[in-house]
């Protein structure tokens, strides 16, 4: 049996990004143009400024994915998109050039959840081995996510207030490092010492739950306080301090929730999964508790259009197809 | 030659289909629906009623702003999809120009959108030329370079002390229809579906404030 073939499109932020990939497992190419330098002067991703880059270089993105992967759209068997959460006017822009071409060639339409993308991220580099259960932090979002079977996801945790990601880009702010602020506290992080002892937040006994405002609130006080005493804090050892924090909670929660749910494999998924901190947190803890980790490459953990080509496999064999009436969904839950 | 024409760009919704000659089907939804969610179940149900098929289109056309921004991209998005990966040819018309030849009137012309706080993308045409530049501007201020015999379209209700002055065109013909879109751009000059952006005729917010700061600087 061949393979079936699909051409994916993501947008749901700041990447505008074509993929075509085979079988769920097979990318042909991933195509991603990023905005990152033209939001940098603003110090964030700018919703209107990100949708008229959309619109600018979708189609490009769509011709290069196709041309890199040596096929036409002819030999296309379904167009996936991501259909939210995300940017609406981003995710808009997608989703109209999705419809477009599914309509001209009269093929299936796949709407995809942008996490789910994520978390088949994984499929790309390895065979995912249900039940399992996934991390997912970015900027937007940090959650568990209980998988009993392909295509089913259970959100059996998540942040209450800010997702991991957003934590990392308030104290990158703080300590007035250049965006996106993130990786550059996991490099300070990497000579740094943990003197600080930040709390760790861990709710309820047994909750999946996080919560990170507290610990971001505590990082800004220590700044704010060494300021007024005239003292200089050493921005190596407060990061350091900040990621021991929050890779230690995410760490704990996602191999107790493993072992809970009798997991095969533990997942990790999402920008904050280039994180070095975190990835060598998760390595030595499944090491130790003898767990299957899978940690997608560097270039898949950002958002990419392959993961959403991995991710419409399945909801293409099981025939469930979007219509022409297919809407960005901003908060678009997992199910 | 089979044109396929879309306007998405003001509150209105409108798909039309033509030979070239003469408008094929036309549909418009007038009052304020979700375009994302219409456009396309419009445009399929206009050709499957027409029995055109997609690869037998020649020409797609566009209205490309002023207009809401998430408007005029669902709108944008969809015609440079269409023409890129049909290989067909794309056409852009200004959106008031559009409006302006929707209400078929062949005098001087002042279209008019409400853009808040005072303010609107206007343009003016006499016979179907356009006269100086399409532009956001207090309203109160572009009505003063208006000649008396102008007739006004688009969003009169909201200027409607400011417009007192000025004849309006009756309700019916105010708004922007794809059928008469579809035929101005029947022999127009064509763009690159790849390079095609939506006129905004307004820079996003966040950059009017940074060249804003830039220049304080
Ligand atoms: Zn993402």
């Amino acid at each position: 049996m061949t393979q079936p073939l699909i051409l994916a499109i993501e947008s749901s932020c700041d990447e505008t990004a074509a993929a075509v990939v085979r079988g769920g497992t097979d990318v042909l190419s991933n195509v991603v143009s990023s905005q990152i330098e033209s939001h940098k002067r603003f110090g964030g991703v700018v919703p209107e400024v990100a949708s008229r880059h959309h619109v600018e270089r979708i189609t490009y993105v769509i011709d290069d994915a196709l041309t890199e992967a040596n096929v036409t759209i002819d030999d296309i068997d379904a167009i996936a998109v991501t259909e939210g959460p995300g940017l609406v006017g981003a995710l808009l822009v997608g989703v109209s050039a999705a419809k477009a071409l599914a309509f001209a060639h009269n093929k299936p339409l796949i709407g995809v959840h942008h996490i789910a993308g994520h978390i088949y991220a994984n499929r790309l580099v390895q065979e995912l081995e249900f039940p399992l259960v996934c991390l997912i932090a970015s900027g937007g979002h940090t959650e568990l996510i209980y998988m009993p079977e392909d295509g089913v996801y259970e959100v059996i945790g998540e942040t209450r207030d800010d997702a991991a990601g957003e934590a990392y880009d308030k104290v990158a702010r703080t300590l007035q490092l250049p965006y996106p602020g993130g990786p550059r506290i996991d490099q300070l992080a990497q000579t740094g010492q943990d003197t600080f002892h930040f709390p760790r937040v861990w709710l309820e006994k047994d909750s999946y739950d996080f919560s990170f405002s507290g610990l971001k609130s505590a990082v800004i006080n220590a700044v704010h306080n060494a300021e007024q005493r005239g003292e200089t804090i050493i921005p190596e050892d407060l990061a350091a301090s900040f990621q021991a924090s929050v890779v230690e909670v995410l760490v704990t929660k996602a191999v107790r929730a493993v072992k809970d749910k009798g997991g095969r494999q533990l997942l990790l998924a999402g920008g904050v999964a280039a994180n070095k901190g975190l990835r060598q947190g998760l390595e030595a803890a499944c090491a130790k508790e003898g767990i299957d980790l899978v940690i997608p490459p560097m270039h898949l953990c950002g958002d990419n259009a392959a993961m959403i080509g991995a991710a419409a496999i399945h909801p293409y064999r099981a025939l469930r197809y979007s219509t022409l009436a297919m809407n960005a969904e901003p908060g678009l839950d997992l199910k | 030659m089979k044109i396929v024409a879309i306007d998405t760009s003001t509150k209105q919704l409108s798909v039309a289909l033509s030979d070239g000659k003469q408008i094929v089907a036309e549909a418009s939804y007038v009052t304020s629906l979700n375009h994302a969610t219409k456009l396309m179940p419009l445009l399929e149900r206009l050709m499957v009623e027409a029995k055109w098929t997609p690869a037998q289109l020649t020409r797609i056309v566009v209205a490309d702003g002023p207009g809401s921004y998430t408007g005029l991209r669902i709108g944008a998005t969809t015609a440079k999809t269409l023409a890129y990966t049909l290989g067909i040819e794309l056409v852009a018309i200004s959106t008031l120009e559009l409006m302006a030849a929707s209400t078929g009137h062949t005098g001087r012309v002042a279209a008019i959108q409400d853009a808040r706080r005072g303010a609107g993308f206007v343009g003016v045409y006499d016979a179907g030329k356009r006269i100086g530049e399409e532009q956001h501007v207090e309203i109160a201020s572009f009505v003063k370079t208006l000649t008396p015999d102008t007739l006004v379209t688009g969003d009169v209700e909201a200027f409607e002390e400011i417009l007192q002055p000025f004849e309006k065109v009756a309700p019916a013909f105010r708004t922007p229809r794809a059928g008469v879109l579809a035929l101005l751009g029947a022999t127009r000059q064509t763009v690159e579906a790849h390079a095609f952006e939506p006129r905004y005729l307004r820079l996003a917010e966040a950059e009017a404030k940074w060249i804003e700061a830039q220049r304080h600087e």
